[in-house]
Order: C-alpha cells, then structure tokens, then sequence
C-alpha cells in the first residue's frame, strides 16, 4: 500500500469513527412492542439503601401485576441547571417531581402532559384539594399532581436555644409569636452565644420567596389584575416595613450571618451545624440530618410568626409531573405505578382506608430507619378530613423526636396558607432577592427607594409583557 | 500529483477539492464537528433569536421584539457596564503580571520548572473548585481567611465580595491568580525565541536591564502582548461561572455580567430567546472589537 493510499483509509477510518462519536441517541426500540415503557424520575440513589430496596420491592410487585409495564428507574432530580437542556431534548423521565414552586413555570413553558381525562377517568378529580390542585392548572386542565404539601413555618435550633436560655423548663425552645419576637430573640442569640439567630437566604431567588411569608404578613399585595392587564402593586409603605425589618435583622438588631450571599443549602449547613439558629422552612429538611448529620434532639418547629396582618405562610412541597411526550398508555401505566407501589389513591372503603394507613407506617418507618425526623404524616391533596386525623395520630405515636419541640407547628389554624403569587414569580422573586442583598450589604440603602424602583422594574419588565 | 495542473481544473472549486482529495478527506471529520457543534448550533442560535420560542421550537417570527425586550429590561444597562467593568479591571489587575512571570522565569536558572509549575497550576483547577477556595478566602466575618489574616495584623475584617464597589476587581484577582499560567506560557514561548544575540550586544552597548527590555524584550513579545489584549477583551467580557459561583450576581446585582444574565433568562426563567438575543449582542460587540484589533494590529505592521 502506498503513502497515499494509507492516509486515505486513515483518513475514512477517522471520518467514520467521528460520525460513530456523533451517532447514539434514540436506543433499539425493544421487540416487544406491546410493552409499556415508562421511566420514574427521583428513583432513590444507592446513597439511600433502605428506601432503594422499597422500591426495588415496589418494581417487583408491579411486574407480577402488570407484566406488559417495564419500569425504568431514573434517579434524576429536579435542578434549575439541568431541567430546561432535559425537557427541550424529550430526555425528562415519563414521571418527574418539581417543587411545588416551580410548577406553574414548567405548566406554562407546556413541559408537562394534561392529565385532566386520565384523573376524571380514574374517579380521583372529586376528591382532590381544589385549592392546592390550582397551583397544577392552566386554563380548567390539570397538568400535575402535588405529592403532598406544606406550609413554611420556623426551624428553630434546640441547641443554640438552649444555650441562650431562651427554653422552658422542660427543654422547648421559646418560639417567637411575632416577628418583632424573631428579630429580638435573634438578637439575644447572636449576644450569648455568638452564632447568628437567624438564617435568611439571598440569592437563586430565594430571598425574594422567604420573603413572601415577611410581606403578606406586614400586608403586602404584589399584584392585582385589572382587565387584561396586571398591576404591581406593592410599591406600599407596608412592602418598605416589610423591607427594613429584613434590614434591621442585619444592622438593627446584629442577627444575621456575616455572609449575606447565602443560597438555600448553605442556610441548611449553616442551621444543621449549630451556627444559624432560626430559618423558615417547610419542616424537618432531609438535608439537615441526612447531608450535614444535625442530630435529630436539636431540630424544633413551630409556625410561622405573625406580623401586623396575621400569620401567612406560602405553600410548599413537591409535584409529580409528566413528560409532555407521553401516550395515553404510559400515562395510564404511571398512574398504575402510583397506586401499586405508592399507593396514591383517594383511600374510599374501609380496606383502602386500612391500606393506606399500612402504608403510611411503612413509610414512616423507613423514614426513621433512614435517620430522618418524623413526626407528622397528611393525606397529601386527598380531602379525607376523618382519614387525615387518624393518619396524623399515627404519624405522633411514631415521632422520633420529642414531641412538644413540633407540636406547636401542626396547631395552626390561625396561619392563613397562600399559594404563590400568580404572575411571573420567579421573576418577583429575582428582583425582591436584589432589594434584600441591597440593604443587608449597605447599611445606607433605602428601603422606600429599593421598593419603588423593584415594583417599577416588576411592572416594566415582566407585567408589561405578560400575555 | 506529478502531472502539472489543469488550468480549468484548478479555477473550479470541485478541481480543487478533487486534487487534494486526501487533505479534505482528513480535514472532514474536523469540519463536521465545526459544523455540528459550532458553526451549526452559532447559525440556529442567531436565528432563534428572532423567534417566539415554545420547547426550542421556533412557533413565531417576532423580528427584533427578544432584542427590544432584553435591552429594554432595566437591569441590562447594569449588566453591559458591568461586563465592561470586568474588562477594565482586568486590564488594571491582570494584564502585567503574565508578562513579569515570564521575564522572572526566563531570567532565573534555579527551580525554574517548580515555579514554572506552581504558576500554572491554578489553572488546571477546576473553575468551580477555584470558585469555592475563593469563596472561604473572601468570606466576610471573623471566620473568613483573609479576614483571619487581617485580624493577625491588627486590622479591622473587610467585606470583601458583599461590598458593592469591591465585588468585580475581586472576581478578577480570581480570575487572575487562576488564568494567569495560561498567558504566562505564552509570553514565555515567545520570550524563548528572542535571539540571545541581542541582549548580548545591548550588554556591550551598555545596556542595564530596564533598558534591555525596552529595546529588546518588549519589541519581540509585542505582537503577543496584542494578541492577548485582545483574547482577554473577548475572554473577560464573557464571564459567567465565577460571579455565578461566587455571588450569582450580587450583591444587588453588582457582579452580574451579560453571560450570567443570558444563564438567567434561559435556565432559571426559561426565556432562551431572550439569552439568544443577549448572546448575539455580546457577539457583534466582540466582533467590533476585534475588527478595531485587527486594524490596529495592521497599522503597527506597517
């Protein structure tokens, strides 16, 4: 073979290995084309052994049932950074979970299927909590399902509690009832014990949405529809209170961090390891114990404190949604899944009932097994009010911690619970995060300024062009 | 290849491609991938962004409404300020020192490869894990390590990155201690090809050392030192992952550049027409710039 013969080979060789290196994608579709193939997103990692094998049980139980369902476990998980690249190229699991935060933006961007035919079909549309299933709605359709719900309220740090004696004989920390109430024991944390009293994120549009509980709570409405059009409406004396309570925190009352620019895990790093003492949230986070090994004696909560107009807290929690790709039968098969192995069904007769309860303690169980605080258990969107009782009763015989640190947090029928606010949250969020880092890094920012030029900005920016 | 070439076959583009069949069957597999992964997705990107965007499907030309929309949005005179602002103070902060670098490890004979090596380690770290050591450096309060160090001389802790007027010309200390290495190596190629001839005759001129870098050094690293004027223009003006990582834009948008803003708008608010539209903004300043380098660069050739 001659020089110039070999280069061209080589040269060939080299083409077709790139087009191989470009190739892949699509995989072998299998033979078996009567097969149901669905995928589940947020399949629990080997990091979580205990859970990893209920599912595998679940996997197991679902093939002697339904054999013409396959059942591929995707341990993909909701993530700013990975969601959009994922759902443009058609590659979301068949079933995903979001935060309930996060739903209405995927509904609207239609990276969700409508599961609206396949829920009357199946009979659960009735018995569905309206009020939560709103968040999943676009125009009369549902487009997902809350997996349960919560709202925020307030984490308290037994330990730093404790060492600022601000606990009651029996070890139950003194839960502030106002936020006056937070910011003053915040204040008297940081004196005795040198840790900040209180953790408020301020970046990735976290600040603006812990906000929401500050706000309504001084009075604040963000927006309000007039016609067609929306307004931003909280260019208000109550929003700028609202403001230079969060800036009191910082210069007022010394309570917060030396670093401003905290995002959500740091403000759980910073609780779970006894230097932040307060912090809003939705309950025990997982990350708490199972990320950063808090011990479970130092968690407490309690709702959410009141401002001048009440106590408000905003939703929280996480939804099951669908690949906008899927069929009718794979729907149909994730919704086969959802009842088999997690059991979500509206719990009717006496047996569904007792099933559900079953089921409920094994999930509890697992739960402890796996380190984490339990201590209160819902029927999620389900409207079973007698249910709801005996579940909760449940969930209190098998708490592992002590009781009386949670209990005042389930007692909250004085908390008024809002979903998000309906336009452009996200976008609400990013500008209120900036006012917030404004005036806890610059002791002269003024809050009424920040405020008029945030609500100006809101309207200019997003409300303006909103269709 | 022996024969002479055919006139008519040489002015044809197909003649062309035919005699040097093997070079451009070697050059495909490269061209293929410019096409699939720059050229190709540079050409969609310009073009979607003049669409309404619904999944990455274009559904409705909307002209330049992303563009109005996006240089309309109140936070974009801060961004573009902001980006040149980064440029600035890399210029300010790290344009030099590559160059003292060089000329220190081209002049010592001892550990010339450690140090070598120590200045260019930074920048096989990842940007991310760079982040990250910056970030505990910087930390504001008594727990952060500058600060521990300003503590142990007796002076008051800084706020370093929350500080408003801080925020960038810190970003780019970073950004200098980790890119530093790269410049450094090649100011010191060039550096090594300056005929040792030269400085020989300065010596016997009577040259000291000032004077030889000025008549012999920085001449023949000037086209480098061009060259990387522009390079860092275009590289500075992009950056992203160090004011993500450090203070995603913070403090009240005081560190957010057009890239960050352009993640923004597509990842977080799932407006990608709207990143499009800023992406091809940044591009044609880019290209303005480097047409005046390019003018520049002629006019000192003459």
């Amino acid at each position: 073979m001659n020089k110039n013969k070999l280069s061209v080979v080589l040269a060939a060789v080299m083409f077709a290995a790139s087009l191989a290196g470009c190739g892949g994608g699509k995989q072998a579709e299998t033979a078996d084309s009567d097969k149901v193939e669905i995928s589940i997103g947020e399949w629990p990692s080997e990091n979580r052994p205990i859970e990893q094998e209920k599912y595998e049980g679940y996997l197991k139980t679902m093939q002697e049932k339904y054999p013409d369902i396959e059942i591929t476990p995707d341990e993909w998980a909701y993530d700013v950074q990975t969601f959009l690249p994922k759902a443009s190229s058609g590659q979301l699991p068949t079933m995903y979970t979001c935060y309930l935060t996060e739903t209405k933006k995927i509904i609207n961007a239609g990276y969700s299927a409508d599961i609206t035919g396949i829920l009357d079909e199946l009979g659960y549309s009735e018995y569905l909590n309206k009020d939560i299933m709103a968040l999943c709605e676009k125009d009369g359709k549902y487009y997902g399902l809350p997996q349960d719900y919560y709202k925020m309220g307030l984490a308290c740090n037994v330990e730093l509690f404790k060492q600022a004696g601000l606990v009651d004989e029996n070890g139950v920390p003194k839960f502030p009832q106002t936020w006056e109430e937070v910011a003053e024991t915040a204040q008297i944390i940081k004196e005795k014990t040198g840790q900040p009293g209180f953790v408020l994120p301020t970046i990735n549009n976290c600040g603006g949405w812990h906000f929401m509980n500050i706000a309504w709570s001084y009075g604040v409405e963000f927006m309000k529809q007039d016609g067609a059009k929306w307004i931003a409406t909280f260019d208000t004396p109550e929003c700028v209170e609202a403001l230079q309570f969060v800036k009191d925190l910082k210069w007022k009352y010394n309570a917060l961090p030396d670093n401003t620019l905290i995002d959500n895990p740091e403000m759980q790093k910073l609780f779970a390891v006894d230097q932040g003492a307060m912090y809003m949230t939705i309950g025990a986070d997982v990350a708490l114990t199972e990320t950063y090994g808090m011990p479970t004696d130092r968690f407490s909560f309690t709702k959410i404190p009141a401002g001048p107009k009440g106590r408000y807290s905003l939703m929280g929690g996480k939804t099951r949604m669908f690949s906008p790709n899927a069929t009718q039968e794979q729907l149909d098969a994730c919704f086969k899944w959802l009842d088999v192995a997690l059991n979500f069904k509206p719990a009717l007769t006496e047996e569904e009932q007792q099933a559900y309860i079953e089921k409920t303690k094994t999930d509890l169980q697992t739960n402890i097994d796996q380190g984490y605080i339990v201590y209160d258990a819902s029927t999620g969107i389900w409207e079973l009010p007698g249910l709801s009782d005996e579940v909760r009763e449940l969930a209190k015989g098998m708490a592992n911690v002590d009781y009386r640190l949670v209990e005042t947090s389930l007692d909250d029928s004085d908390v008024i619970v809002k979903p998000e606010e309906p336009m452009n949250c996200q976008d609400l969020y990013s500008i209120l995060d900036s006012c917030i880092q404004a005036v806890l890094t610059d002791e002269n920012a003024d809050p009424a300024q920040l405020i008029k030029e945030a609500n100006a900005a809101f309207q200019k920016n997003y409300l303006d062009k909103a269709e | 290849m022996k024969t002479k070439p055919n006139k008519s076959l040489k002015k044809s583009g197909l003649g062309l491609i035919r005699r040097n069949s093997t070079a451009w069957l070697l050059l495909l597999p490269s061209v293929l991938l410019f096409y699939f992964f720059v050229w190709r997705p540079i050409g969609i990107g310009f073009m979607y962004s003049f669409f309404k965007l619904q999944n990455y499907v274009p559904t409705q030309f909307v002209g330049f409404d992303n563009y109005r929309e996006v240089v309309t949005d109140m936070l974009f005179v801060k961004t573009l300020t902001n980006s040149f602002k980064y440029v600035l103070w890399s210029f300010v902060i790290g344009f030099v020192p590559p160059i003292l670098f060089a000329v220190m490890i081209n002049e010592i004979v001892h550990m010339n490869g450690f140090i070598k090596f120590s200045i260019y380690f930074p920048q096989i770290v990842p940007v991310v894990a760079a982040a990250l050591i910056w970030y505990f450096l910087y930390l504001p309060g008594e727990s952060g390590v500058l600060n521990i160090l300003l503590g142990k001389l007796g002076l008051p802790a800084n706020d370093w990155l929350q500080n408003a007027n801080q925020t960038i010309p810190l970003i780019i200390i970073m950004m200098t201690w980790q890119g530093c290495g790269g410049s450094m190596i090649l100011y010191l190629a060039s550096l090594q090809g300056i005929n040792q001839e030269l400085y020989e005759a300065a010596k016997m001129d009577g040259a000291g050392v000032i004077r030889r870098f000025e008549c012999v050094t920085f001449p023949a690293i000037f086209p480098i030192v061009l060259l990387q004027f522009v390079r860092q223009i275009i590289g500075v003006f992009q950056v992203m992952i160090e004011p993500m990582t450090l203070t995603d834009g913070g403090p009240n948008n005081a560190s957010v550049s057009l890239n960050l803003q352009g993640f923004k708008y597509a990842f977080q608010n799932f407006q990608p027409e709207r990143a499009l539209a800023l992406g091809v903004i940044t591009f044609i300043i880019l290209i303005v710039v480097t047409c005046f380098y390019f003018r520049l660069q002629k006019k000192l050739g003459e």
